[in-house]
């Protein structure tokens, strides 16, 4: 039970995919504007890890090592075209507000990476907890990026003022340089709490 | 001997995978196309309040009116005992930052009673209040007549006066087209 | 001056990476070193470019007569990773010259997903072939001079005394933030 909890922790902070691994930024900054939105994309992205971690972790037995990427893909990309029409058909204003985002996370590094190092080696239960935690992770860290933005660019939580009426919103904060601006701040607060590991900057991953 | 086992094991895999999506798409699709339909008429009812049930005008193709000014649609407005009411014009127009799509409610007496912009991508903040009430009901209740210009009847919002004049000049030109067709489509 | 107009938009106004905030892992991680950076770029150029005419080909003349464009991520991302295979294939055997500037960093773009994003914006604009190829080049040299950018950038500040808590990506993340407030400066240039 203990090593459970453990595997769902790494995913949080040790493992955590944005701030430690640098995986996963494009949508994190790009949706953010909005809590709303930031939490539906990880919720989203959650919901294609944990259905790709699980099945890869079913079929992995019967997946010839040499095409194991092809069918990974393959996998990924049914799961997110099911999300994409799930979103469309029940959530609407989301789906249009995420865009060509919802699609994209067939290339989130995060999940083709879970996929790889976790579920192509693990247990079903095992990778399902490694879904839950690196989702969790995921989804902690764009509430928090898009709290900030939301709050200082907008004046909002939630949709909800919450501000005094005499606070004028930063709108830098919502626009793309505020996105990056936050997320420096973020990972160098992140990284002095949890004792920074080396300087970054050799950090050598071609994609997405 | 492998090349063709992987090969099957590939093509195994894509047909699963199509057959799923095509089952989840199936399942789906209605419920896509009807969300699409209700937010098209909400939109609509928004600029018309007053009518009822909205059709499409059937045979009209997108017609360019200027260099930047296109009318794309035209929706006519019923009440519920199927009288024409007016119309609603999507209009599209080049702005600052790109095309901005606007609908317009128009009534049978050649009066505008809504209008809303529904896309654009004018500057944050500066552009952006086209789409505020405090612009848009600068239109509500002019006529079709009027002359719809910067500085005669519409004040532009300051710092966008671009954004502003796109908008105006999109409303112009649409009422015109309007007046010149009133026989056809507002009777 | 449509297709100008268009080029500029993709390339500087729409920039992929600083405005669009596609490709940021590639953004990041390879621009410790100009050659690197600039390898990757081409790399990326090429196969964006190709990427666009052949997903053009595919959408208009199977996805959407068939009715099947809810199979389009599906098969965008198998195209696009067996075309990074062939393109390496062919590179290595027939231009050997080219395959040394950017071959070793081929495999690692099947999941940059600039390329997937590129032939998404093309498909849901509705671009004609003519439109699409433009589209993709502006799309992608505005990412080779991201990349450019930011290299040279960070060649600088290698010898600078950078705040110990910001050293690493934070600061590479806030000279992107004064990097995207400069692009933001080419807004109205182009539609």
């Amino acid at each position: 039970m203990k090593n459970l909890w453990n595997v769902f922790v790494n995913g949080i902070v040790e493992e955590n995919a944005v701030l430690k691994l640098m995986l996963g930024l494009c949508p994190v900054l790009a949706v953010s504007i909005t809590i709303l939105n930031g939490v539906g994309m990880g919720l989203a992205t959650t919901f294609v890890l944990l259905g790709s971690n699980l099945t890869i972790s079913i079929i992995r037995r019967w997946v010839p090592k040499e095409i194991r990427i092809p069918v990974f893909i393959i996998v990924i990309a049914t799961f997110v075209t099911i999300t994409d029409l799930i979103m469309a058909a029940y959530f609407p204003p989301l789906h249009k507000a995420l865009g060509i985002f919802i699609p994209l996370i067939v290339v989130n590094c995060i999940v083709m990476g879970r996929a790889e190092a976790f579920a192509s080696r693990q247990s079903t239960v095992w990778s399902i907890v490694d879904a839950i935690g690196i989702g969790a992770g995921f989804i902690l860290t764009l509430f928090i990026l898009s709290g900030i933005r939301e709050l200082l660019g907008n004046g909002t939580i939630l949709g909800y003022p919450v501000v005094p009426s005499n606070f004028e919103p930063a709108l830098i904060m919502i626009l793309p340089p505020g996105a990056f601006f936050t997320i420096g701040l973020m990972i160098s607060i992140f990284n002095t709490i949890f004792k920074k590991k080396g300087a970054g900057g050799g950090h050598q991953h071609g994609s997405s | 001997m492998n090349v063709v086992k992987h090969g099957f094991i590939l093509m195994f895999a894509s047909i699963i995978a199509s057959g799923s999506l095509s089952l989840v798409y199936h399942q789906t699709e209605p419920i896509i196309e009807q969300a699409k339909s209700d937010e098209i008429k909400n939109l609509l009812t928004e600029v018309f309040p007053s009518a009822a049930d909205f059709h499409l005008l059937e045979g009209f193709e997108p017609v360019r009116l200027d260099k930047i000014v296109k009318i794309k649609e035209i929706y006519i407005g019923f009440d519920d005992e199927e009288l024409r009411k007016g119309l609603v014009a999507k209009v599209e127009v080049v702005g600052y930052g790109g095309p901005i799509l606007i609908l317009v409610g128009i009534t049978k007496e050649e009066k505008i009673v809504g209008i809303k912009v529904v896309e654009h991508k004018e500057t944050p903040g500066l552009g952006s209040k086209i789409t505020g009430v405090d612009f848009l009901n600068r239109f509500t209740g002019k006529s079709l007549r009027d002359p719809f210009e910067v500085k005669t009847d519409i004040e532009a919002i300051t710092g966008a006066t671009k954004s502003s004049v796109a908008v105006t000049k999109a409303v112009q030109k649409a009422a015109t087209l309007i007046l010149q067709n009133k026989e056809v489509w507002l009777k | 001056m449509d297709l100008l107009n268009l080029f500029i938009a993709a390339l500087l106004v729409n920039n992929i990476v600083l405005m669009r905030f596609l490709a940021l892992c590639s953004y990041v991680g390879m621009t410790t070193d100009i050659g690197a950076a600039l390898g990757m770029s081409w790399a990326v150029t090429f196969v964006m470019v190709l990427a666009g005419a052949v997903t053009w080909f595919l959408n208009n003349l199977l996805l959407i007569p068939f009715g099947l464009t809810y199979l389009s991520t599906l098969t965008f991302i198998l195209v696009i990773a067996s075309l990074v295979q062939l393109v390496e294939l062919y590179l290595r055997k027939s231009v050997p010259s080219l395959y040394r500037v950017m071959g070793i960093y081929l495999p690692l773009i099947t999941t940059n997903c600039a390329i997937l994003g590129v032939t998404f914006i093309n498909q849901r604009e509705g671009y004609t072939l003519i439109k699409a190829v433009v589209s993709s080049a502006g799309v992608a040299l505005g990412y080779v001079l991201a990349l450019f950018l930011l290299a040279n950038l960070r060649e600088r500040i290698k010898n600078s005394n950078v705040p110990a808590p910001l050293s690493g990506y934070p600061i590479v993340f806030i000279m992107t933030a004064l990097l995207s407030i400069a692009f933001m400066g080419f807004s109205g240039m182009a539609k």
